[in-house]
């Protein structure tokens, strides 16, 4: 295979609250190859998203640091990147787009001024022809009357509409990585299937890599080539979309795929993992998910497992497979 | 947007009436002017006398009701004390407490921009530690002492500046400052705190991704969202302004408006505190009403109908 576009090494992005080490991402590896679509999947407080946002380098600062690790994007470190030099990759070749469409597009600006804002920033280009190229994106990504839409503000839209806009803004400069984190997770379920169609027509069109974060395993059924299963701040399966749903290794992502309401079967009660993610300050010394784990022996309690390949491409970290 | 500037015109009139009401009755709580019109040695068919002339020997009520009705038909009536419409006697010490009241709004904005914006950006650091403290003191400083002060530092002391009176510059700038002060110390504080909730939003984290310089980020996407608060207690301290403009042009004999409102009151000259009060209630009127158009051109969300 091709070298990644996207490679992170050993990442660990801690915060500091209230005295106590917060250990939100802790020790993450991940590669994305060109034009691949790689779901990072999870409950809530598992560190996705902080892990996207240690790409972006948009962690809440004072609190939060990047304490160890390498991203490297095209073969650089993108941590050894000064402010200046992060901020002329962010939005050009990488873009990333967020859960709430309601709470991330300002109020106060247009959308054809928020479109082509990224535009002007990034190319040398002159107004009117970043406004021309705002209505474009927009017609792309599905948006009626984007003639009329440029000069409205986003509370005159639906919330598919504004994450439509967000998805044309975040694809303006044609960026090699887009990172949506629950792009769909707001939005009803009619619009949620048009969004994942739009991302792959993104892929399909301007060859671009997704990271796509997810809590949803019909999401990543819908859109994945390659899944990443994270729990407490690591990750505890990796492997290509059919490995994790026909051959599930880890006892967390078959509890995650138990989980899952199907149509054929209407059971009574839906199942879910009992118990819940241990705190990130306080995580046990060996594996973080034996609490919750029905195979769980004493050994899982003594020592952290570590992420092993266990076929070519699929890794887990648990010792009992 | 017509029928609601219409609406709130006809809403302002109820409000310069209740105003004109307050400020009939609290007038006559003063005392008697014609005690102090007269000399100490009149007889009580003088004292009489002039009472009727005045038309204060009918009842409060029948009094009241001719205050009204002259009021609606624009009659503000006469200064007893000089004999001349209170209406152009104000107008014609109006520009000089408008004069005033503005230098202080512009001092107290020039200064409280960028002390709030920088203070929010170095939340926490020392500048932001010193501006915060200077803050505290200006607000807990009444404006007549911050007015004695400066004069005994910069006229009697230094000999810079003059105690007092209006001409250049050099008289407008301790006295725009004094009344200035509060209203300073309140924005920096106001746009610090609303700035600092501004640049934790969502879009505020778009306008990052975007790759956009901190320049932007901060002057265009967060300051105009945290705008909103600063305008609207600009409006209501507007009227603060103009009370504090009393107590200044008192201090700084500075021949406006207060100056004069303080005179007749002391005189008794009722017609005259009446119409000052129900003048100034009118520009503090307006000027909310500027503010709350102000809001649609700052906020699109905001509409009315
Ligand atoms: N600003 C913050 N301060 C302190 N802890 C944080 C902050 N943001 C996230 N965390 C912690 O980091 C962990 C991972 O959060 P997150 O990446 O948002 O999870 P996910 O996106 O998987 O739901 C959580 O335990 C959360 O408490
Ligand atoms: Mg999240």
């Amino acid at each position: 295979m091709s070298e990644p576009l996207l490679s992170i090494r050993n990442l660990k992005t801690y915060f500091s609250r209230k005295g106590k080490e917060v250990r939100a991402v802790d020790g993450i590896d991940l590669d994305v190859f060109p034009g691949q679509i790689v779901c990072i999947v999870g409950e809530s407080g598992s560190g996705k998203s902080i892990t996207s946002l240690s790409v972006m380098q948009l962690i809440p600062k004072p609190a939060g640091k990047i304490v160890d690790g390498e991203i490297l994007f095209e073969g650089t470190d993108l941590l050894k990147l000064n402010e200046r030099q992060i901020s002329d990759i962010r939005g050009n070749e990488i873009s990333m787009i967020f859960q709430e469409p309601m709470t991330s597009l300002n109020p106060v600006l247009t959308i054809g001024d928020q479109i082509s804002e990224v535009l002007l920033r990034h190319r040398s280009i002159t107004k009117r022809k970043a406004l021309e190229r705002a209505v474009e994106m927009l017609q792309f990504v599905g948006v009626p009357r984007a003639n009329e839409i440029i000069k409205e503000y986003p509370h005159q839209l639906s919330g598919g509409l504004r994450q439509r806009v967000m998805i044309a803004m975040a694809m303006a400069c044609e960026p090699k990585l887009l990172i949506a984190d629950e792009p769909t997770t707001a939005l009803d379920v009619t619009i949620q299937a048009q969004v994942l169609e739009l991302m792959k027509k993104m892929r399909d069109q301007f060859n671009s890599s997704i990271v796509m974060i997810t809590h949803d395993l019909g999401v990543v059924a819908e859109i994945a080539d390659h899944v990443v299963v994270m729990y407490a701040g690591q990750v505890v399966e990796s492997a290509d979309a059919d490995s994790i749903f026909e051959d599930t290794l880890h006892p967390y992502t078959q509890a995650l795929l138990a989980s899952i309401p199907s149509i054929e079967e209407t059971k009574d009660v839906l199942y879910s993992i009992p118990g819940t993610v241990p705190d990130a300050s306080d995580f046990p010394i060996g594996c973080r998910f034996a609490g919750r784990c029905e195979k769980v022996q004493s050994s899982c309690l003594e020592k952290m497992p570590e992420l092993r390949v266990v076929k070519p491409g699929h890794f887990v970290r648990c010792d009992l497979v | 947007m017509f029928s609601y500037i219409l609406r709130r015109c006809i809403y302002a009139i109820f409000v310069l009436l209740g105003v004109a009401t307050v400020a009939f009755f609290i007038a006559r709580l003063t005392g008697d002017p014609v005690a102090i019109m007269l000399p100490p040695d009149a007889t009580v068919e003088q004292m009489n006398h002039l009472r009727a002339q005045l038309g204060m020997d009918k009842p409060l009520v029948v009094q009241y009701g001719m205050f009204i009705w002259d009021l609606v038909h624009f009659n503000m009536g006469e200064s007893i004390r000089y004999g001349e419409p209170t209406l152009s006697l104000i107008t014609e010490r109006l520009p000089a407490t408008l004069e005033l009241a503005g230098a202080s709004l512009i001092i107290a904005l020039i200064v409280a921009i960028p002390a709030g914006i920088i203070s929010a950006i170095k939340r926490g650091t020392w500048f932001d530690r010193l501006v915060m403290s200077v803050v505290l003191i200006g607000q807990s400083m009444p404006v007549f002492w911050v007015g004695i002060l400066l004069i005994l530092l910069f006229s009697v002391t230094w000999r810079l500046l003059p105690t007092g009176g209006i001409g250049g510059w050099e008289h407008l700038i301790m006295p725009a400052f004094a009344l200035g002060l509060h209203m300073m110390a309140l924005i920096t504080r106001l746009l610090r705190s609303s700035l600092i909730e501004a640049l934790s939003s969502d879009y505020i984290r778009t306008a990052r991704a975007k790759g956009l310089f901190p320049r932007k980020v901060i002057g265009k996407h967060a300051l105009r969202n945290s705008l909103l608060p600063v305008v609207t207690i600009v409006g209501l301290q507007i009227g603060a302004l103009l009370g504090g403009s009393v107590v200044t042009e008192v201090v700084f004999a500075w021949p406006g408006v207060g100056q004069m409102i303080i005179q007749a009151i002391n005189n008794r000259d009722f017609a005259l505190v009446q119409t000052a009060i129900i003048l100034l209630a009118g520009i503090f009127v307006i000027i909310n009403l500027i503010v709350d158009l102000l809001y649609v051109v700052i906020d699109p969300r905001i509409q009315y109908k």
